[in-house]
């Protein structure tokens, strides 16, 4: 019996030649390194990341104090990688009886893309690929069809004859498809109606944005590149902090200006006063006025998306 | 008398407007802001003789276009006080006061306008707000938007994204 062992062993030892314990041990480093080149963005993310913000829980189950402490880490994030001091990180809460809707005058628009920049400037939004959550459409007049409109127009002059200009944003939609879709539910709907994405919580799938029928929402390829000077230290949370690599982003009505009171950056930009907004629960507000007494549309009607976003004409 | 009316104007031009430049016409109130003068309208027109005649205007007034549909000069401004508005009824109101001259014949802008979904607000939704009166975005003797030139277009997504990145930063 002893010796069957013994010569088990010596006869698996003889098995291996020098030419196979090359190949293995070859075969062992190149998946030693392979594995290596593999783990490196995630050794680099390490850079961005720290321990806090990767256990970081969902927005939603996160407590009074522990929001403190993540407000005061992105303040000093932002301070580090953007140079700014005052950066002030708030989480304004939905007021109580009220929702928000916004409507849109068509026959006022001159498509001057003033919306499209002040949401950028307001929205810490990447200024390397001139991101913003507001893109306005040229049409050609009495046609609706989104796909075959312009975003790129740059005539020396508006209105250009023959062409109407269509601005669209998310149309924070009751039945909202980006929020169905996503797969970590990093994005919600708040009570005010304003559906929001949880920055730190998305993993970047881009599953919404292929499903919202508006374009509303667009992906950060890269880390936002913003000019000290021109950013905005008015931050909220859910809106506009400047946002990671690898999110998704969106309009959110302003959320860090309309939940205390004021207007939206875009409306305040708009030359023409085409954009009206209000809390649309109060019979007296102008948006009650629009739906009551003007001719009122929404895009895409046929999708039952119920947007708060409608368009109108007088 | 016309030959007096443009030699007022003819000297009001090379002597006023050759010394100071910039020639506002402000519109809180009627006045034409000459650098630091300030001058009455009457403190010219008290010497110029009524014209109700459609003409080309000179002097202060060259650079104007009145476009309004059948609208000339008195059919708002009073021809006795220049520095008022006259309404219909023949009462006289400061250029502050301007809607109410408007609302004379856009009575449906100014329901809307009242209603605050004509026209341009600022300030708060629930709260203070900063309402834009007519003549604030609409030149009263031009009143529809004039043509602009539109901010630049997005930037394609598609290639590379270049890294001088601030050319369109600093509107």
């Amino acid at each position: 019996m002893c010796e069957d062992k013994e010569n088990k062993v010596d006869k698996a030892f003889e098995s291996v030649t020098r030419r196979d314990f090359i190949k293995g041990v070859s075969g062992a480093l190149a998946s030693t390194a392979a594995l290596g080149a593999a783990m490196t963005p995630a050794l680099d993310m390490g850079k961005d990341l720290s321990w806090d913000e990767f256990y970081q829980q969902h927005y939603q189950e996160l407590t009074v104090e522990q929001k403190e402490k993540i407000f005061k880490r992105i303040e000093q994030k932002v301070k580090t990688d953007y140079g700014v001091d005052n950066a002030n990180v708030q989480d304004p809460l939905p007021q109580l009886g009220v929702e928000f809707a916004y409507a849109l005058n068509l026959s006022k628009c001159i498509g001057c893309r003033g919306c499209e920049k002040a949401c950028s400037k307001e929205n810490n939004s990447d200024r390397a690929s001139g991101m913003s959550n507001i893109r306005v459409l040229e049409l050609d007049k009495g046609s609706i069809n989104l796909e075959k409109s312009s975003q790129s127009y740059n005539p020396e002059t508006v209105p250009q004859e023959g062409k109407y200009y269509m601005p669209i944003q998310c149309h924070q939609c009751q039945n909202a498809p980006c929020v169905k879709v996503c797969p970590v539910q990093a994005t919600w709907q708040e009570k005010d109606g304003i559906v929001v994405v949880d920055y730190n919580w998305c993993i970047g799938c881009r599953y919404c944005e292929a499903a919202c029928p508006y374009y509303a929402r667009r992906f950060n390829f890269t880390t936002p590149e913003i000019p000290a000077e021109e950013i905005n230290p008015d931050m909220g949370y859910l809106s506009n902090r400047p946002r990671p690599k690898g999110v998704v982003e969106k309009c959110t009505f302003c959320l860090h200006r309309t939940r205390n009171g004021k207007y939206p950056a875009c409306l305040e930009a708009c030359p023409t006063g085409s954009r009206k907004f209000g809390n649309i629960l109060d019979p007296e507000s102008e948006i009650n006025y629009i739906i009551k007494n003007k001719r009122v549309f929404v895009l895409k009607e046929e999708l039952n998306t119920q947007p708060r976003f409608y368009y109108f004409f007088d | 008398m016309k030959l007096k009316t443009k030699l007022y104007a003819a000297i009001f031009s090379t002597l006023c407007m050759g010394l100071h430049a910039n020639t506002i016409i402000s519109n809180e109130k009627l006045t034409l802001n000459k650098g630091s003068f300030k001058l009455e309208c009457m403190s010219c027109h008290r010497t110029v003789e009524k014209n109700f005649k459609k003409r080309k205007l000179i002097g202060e007034h060259e650079k104007l276009t009145v476009n309004h549909g059948k609208m000339w000069c008195f059919s708002c401004h009073d021809e006795t006080d220049r520095n008022k508005l006259k309404l219909i009824d023949g009462s006289l109101v400061d250029s502050k006061d301007a809607v109410q001259v408007c609302a004379q014949c856009h009575g449906v802008v100014k329901r809307d306008w009242d209603a605050g979904v004509h026209g341009k607000r600022t300030g708060n939704w629930n709260g203070e707000k900063n309402i834009l009166a007519c003549i604030k975005c609409h030149d009263p003797h031009q009143p529809p938007f004039q043509p602009m030139k539109p901010f630049s277009p997005p930037r394609n997504r598609f290639g590379p994204i270049k890294k001088a990145v601030h050319n369109n930063a600093h509107h």
